[in-house]
């Protein structure tokens, strides 16, 4: 019963959320420019790594296992930081300062191509 | 907490009784350096008993989402609350310890329990206060039981945490509900 309800609740607030996804943005025809480089690292330590990529006791209540300190850590949470963060997704950074929407776009692209 | 609050009833039959009430909340958070989470809705269940005098213990819970990092809500409260009897309603005020859990929808997602046991992955725990005045309002009764209309303005202050996020929300709740005298 209990778990009854719980399922309940979580299918009706899942029907609340609306996010765009990965599989809303598809890479574009011929690829990207964009690399963890020139951009993908760039980004994350501007916006994100303050958190993410912190020692314990200084992550601000990021999940310890959510860590963007290499290109094979953004890869592993592509789909995550994507519903988050790129293209319409704004719930993170929560910050007052936030990615312009330019950066957003070009995040979106960048995972969406794989985060070559 | 539940459970002593239910034992609480046979001791005084005599002429208290359980209130129960249930309802759509619709809030807002601030007081912290993030953006604001805008409407934050939620569902809130409240269960007290009222002794003799009009006061009594109150437990109550509410689950609900916020905008920024996606946060899936849990607030559990237990205090006091105090009714007037009033001619045909009755104003009431709550005061109450309050303890609430934060954790991202994608990790309730997975772990669903973690949520209601405050175990999750990421999770962040807040502690403070709740505050709620409102008035129930009999609209039937029937062998014992008389059902209710509720609305109540809350404000639940987090003050303690270790993680950054909203300090304060505040809204209101209306809500269906019961009196029942044992």
């Amino acid at each position: 019963m209990r778990r009854g309800v719980l399922a309940f609740t979580l299918a009706a607030l899942s029907a609340c959320v609306d996010v765009d996804t990965l599989d809303d943005y598809p890479c574009p025809d011929g690829g990207t420019t964009l690399d963890y480089a020139s951009f993908g690292k760039p980004f994350l330590d501007e916006w994100c790594n303050s958190c993410h990529s912190a020692s314990e006791g200084h992550r601000q209540g990021a999940p310890s296992d959510v860590r963007f300190d290499s290109v094979d850590d953004v890869r592993r949470w592509r789909e995550r930081i994507f519903e988050r963060s790129a293209l319409g997704n704004d719930s993170m950074p929560p910050g007052l300062d936030d990615p312009p929407a330019g950066e957003r776009r070009r995040l979106a692209e960048w995972l969406a191509c794989g985060a070559p | 907490m539940l459970a002593a609050l239910l034992l609480l009833a046979p001791s005084a039959r005599a002429a208290g009784d359980v209130n129960a009430v249930a309802g759509p909340s619709l809030a807002t958070s601030g007081g912290d350096g993030w953006r604001g989470d805008g409407a934050v809705p939620s569902a809130q269940l409240r269960l007290a008993y009222r002794f003799p005098f009009g006061v009594g213990p109150v437990l109550l819970t509410r689950e609900g989402y916020a905008r920024v990092d996606q946060r899936l809500l849990t607030l559990l409260s237990f205090g006091a609350q105090g009714w007037l009897k009033l001619d045909g309603f009755r104003p009431y005020a709550r005061v109450a310890w309050a303890h609430q859990h934060e954790e991202s929808w994608a990790f309730a997602k997975e772990e669903p329990f973690g949520v209601l046991f405050g175990v999750g992955r990421g999770i962040r725990h807040r502690g403070g206060l709740d505050f709620g005045l409102g008035v129930d309002v009999p609209v039937a009764r029937s062998k014992g039981v008389t059902w209710l209309v509720s609305g109540e303005a809350w404000t639940d202050w987090l003050f303690a945490s270790e993680s950054p996020g909203p300090t304060y929300y505040a809204g209101g709740t209306v809500g269906f509900g019961l009196d029942w005298s044992p």
